[in-house]
């Protein structure tokens, strides 16, 4: 059983709900926190993720993980990914599939919808999830963006992103992202970074921080 | 009376659209997936370039959407102009600069991706190395497949400009923002200059030439405010556009639904509703769907469905003023796209095809390397002939500097010009890859046997001035009130 105190659970939550992709501009949030936006991977699109987290408190040792996932765009607004999650010095590993769909892009008076349907194997045990996104602009360039988040192994969580495109009007290849949320009975609030490193490439890295614990997490996403 | 117009016309248009443009679905498309994808890059500075457009575009939408009209011509101008001084290093988002426009118009955001899309994916093929010609040329019929297989493709055939130009709000952008539609002209003299500067030219000749079109287009091509219409591809790029003459027209019929729209978004008075319903309206009078079981070459003269094309260039639509031969081309007044631009005689098809000039932000046609040289040394400042060669698999890049001195891309380039008739000019004006094989070529022809060898430098100093056969077409300017020439 996978506890709240547990720091691979910790880790594990850093590593939830991701909808990572470097979509062919840079505006696909999901790495380096673990809020989702509502917008699917385009149609078409493949999308290779890789990531690096840490986790620690002063009481525990820390926790590394090392993270994959591959996303492909099978259908218009809709996107399947299968991801590998491996966690040291607890050497344990995960499985996940999971199906996205964007039900509908921001219009003037409405916000993006979408939804996505989780499964997860760790060692014997399994999860289901569905979150709920909505993405929704504030001000001109900055977008906020709702995740609410029930899982089968865990109280309900609500996560509240926000992006915000660094140096426009003269630059266009870094977005801030952050969150506030309460997950796995677990305040957090996050920071980050997105930076675009190529036509279809993008590093991040975030800072999360909750439950007297701290993780790191950094990550390089590519679409081809 | 121009609002009353428009409200009839969109009465009469509504339900005109197909039912995806009123979807609030995102849609997003992704490109083909292959080794080619991204070989823009190889030329940093082309490929920065096209970047910038997509960031232009986007930002002066989004200040027409959020009603900052008033400040078009000053701040956002000076916005962008700062963008294409210092164009970003990767390809940008146009939903993200522009978001506010893309809420409201999504539509049409997918529709302008999409066939930018197309845009620098006919263009990663042309660059990318290790392909034959003729494997690029497929690639490319398979990309316009590609492409028209979505709803949101812009249909290929030729269309009448303008008829297309002739709604009643159209000029109206062009009239009172000249400087940010110049802008947008320039952005699409780029997108369409480039493609000759690819097509069949070996990589590694192609990065050569940009300087030429990157000082046109940042000194002159951006800044203009007196070109009379939109560049056409036909005009930029010629030996594309009559080989790809679908994609040629899809770029045109794009460009000219950015023209509409601009003109949607800045005329006063139209109502939100209003403007969003002559969008949609303007979207589907170009789109693929809107014309099929229509054929190029045919269709009622001066409408929407004209398809008819110049004789000799299936890659352009009718302008105003045009007939089957004729057309205004900005800059260079009225031409007949089957005749040498230099010498009035009709051009040759087939391996020996010519040559194209490129000089002053045209590309004209001619019949052989003299006219090409002569025709460029008319011009002031840089040009870029590309010529045949006796191998149908070599082309002759060159490039001038400002006073007039060549280079080439083949080292030991030879000429054959042994001056005769101006109709038979494409046959005694040649250009040879080796000076062997300009032997080889006398060996079997007895009439030039005995005919100087030219190196590069000897050749560049000839010149033979402006030929009897030119014939200038003597019309009135369709554009100007008046008929100015």
């Amino acid at each position: 059983m996978i506890t709240r105190t547990h720091p691979v659970a910790v880790l594990t939550f850093v590593f939830a709900s991701t909808a990572f992709a470097s979509d062919h501009n840079n505006l696909e949030i999901g790495r380096p926190l673990s809020f989702d936006d509502a917008y699917s991977i385009a149609y078409g699109e493949r999308a290779f993720e890789f990531g690096f987290a840490t986790t620690g408190s002063k009481a525990n040792r820390p926790v590394y993980g090392f993270m994959s996932e591959l996303q492909y765009g099978f259908a218009k607004n809709r996107d399947l990914s299968v991801s590998f999650d491996s966690m040291f010095p607890h050497a344990t590993t995960s499985f996940g599939l999971s199906y996205f769909e964007n039900l509908t892009r921001e219009l003037e008076h409405t916000p993006a919808l979408g939804y996505r349907l989780s499964f997860a194997q760790q060692g014997n045990q399994t999860s289901t999830g569905l979150t709920l996104a909505a993405t929704k602009a504030w001000h001109q360039y900055d977008k906020l963006h709702g995740n609410i988040v029930l899982n089968s192994r865990s109280t309900p969580g609500i996560m509240l992103g926000y992006t915000s495109p660094l140096g426009y009007p003269t630059r266009f290849d870094t977005t801030l992202v952050g969150q506030v949320g309460y997950q796995e009975r677990v305040g957090q609030v996050g920071l980050g970074l997105r930076k675009q490193v190529g036509p279809q490439a993008v590093v991040d890295a975030g800072i999360t921080s909750g439950g007297g614990r701290t993780s790191l997490t950094f990550g390089y996403s590519r679409s081809f | 009376m121009i609002l009353a117009l428009i409200a009839g016309f969109a009465t009469q248009a509504q339900r005109e659209w197909p039912a995806w443009i009123d979807s609030p679905t995102s849609d997003r498309l992704f490109y083909k997936p292959a080794a080619y994808n991204w070989q823009i890059n190889r030329i940093p500075a082309f490929a920065q370039d096209m970047y910038a457009t997509g960031v232009g575009h986007a930002m002066a939408y989004e200040a027409l959407v959020r009603g900052e009209s008033a400040n078009l011509e000053s701040k956002t101008f000076d916005k962008i102009d700062w963008v294409l001084k210092h164009p970003p290093r990767y390809p940008v988002d146009e939903g993200a600069i522009s978001p506010t426009f893309d809420r409201k118009y999504g539509a049409l955001e997918k529709v302008f991706e999409w066939a930018h899309t197309l845009h620098f994916q006919v263009i990663d093929v042309f660059m990318h190395p290790g392909w034959t010609d003729k494997q690029k040329e497929q690639e490319v019929d398979r990309l316009w497949i590609f492409y028209k297989s979505q709803p949101f493709a812009i249909t290929g055939l030729p269309m009448n400009m303008e008829a297309l130009d002739s709604q009643p709000y159209s000029g109206y952008f062009r009239s009172h923002f000249p400087k940010v539609n110049g802008l947008f002209w320039g952005y699409h003299w780029l997108q369409t200059a480039n493609y000759d500067m690819l097509y069949r030219v070996p990589t590694k000749d192609q990065a050569a030439q940009y300087p030429v079109l990157f000082d046109q287009y940042h000194k002159t091509e951006l800044y203009k405010t007196d070109r009379a219409f939109m560049p056409m591809t036909a005009e930029q790029s010629p030996r594309f556009a009559k080989r790809f003459p679908e994609i040629a027209n899809a770029f045109d019929n794009l460009h000219m639904l950015h023209d509409n729209v601009n003109d949607i978004l800045a005329t006063p008075g139209m109502s939100s509703p209003n403007r969003e319903r002559q969008v949609k309206i303007a979207i589907a009078r170009v789109l693929e769907s809107s014309h099929s079981e229509e054929f190029s070459g045919q269709g009622q003269p001066g409408t929407l469905h004209d398809h008819r094309h110049p004789e000799s260039m299936p890659g352009m639509g009718m302008m105003k003023g045009s007939d089957e031969r004729t057309m205004y081309m900005s800059g260079m007044g009225w031409m007949d796209m089957s005749e040498c631009s230099h010498c009035s005689i009709p051009l040759n098809d087939g391996p020996l095809w010519g040559a194209t000039v490129t000089a002053n932000g045209w590309t004209m046609s001619v019949r052989c390397p003299m006219c090409a040289r002569d025709m460029a040394s008319e011009t002031p400042g840089r040009a870029i002939i590309r010529a045949a060669t006796e191998d149908p698999n070599r082309m002759l890049i060159l490039v001038s500097d400002e006073e007039g001195n060549w280079t080439s891309n083949i080292p030991g380039v030879a000429f054959l010009e042994k001056f005769g008739d101006h109709p038979e000019c494409s046959e005694w004006s040649r250009a040879f890859s080796s000076l062997d094989a300009l032997r080889k070529f006398q060996a079997t022809s007895k009439e030039y046997q005995d005919a100087k060898a030219y190196t590069l430098s000897e050749w560049s100093q000839l010149n033979h001035g402006k030929p009897e056969t030119y014939r200038r077409i003597d019309k009135p300017n369709p554009y100007t009130k008046g008929g100015g020439r």
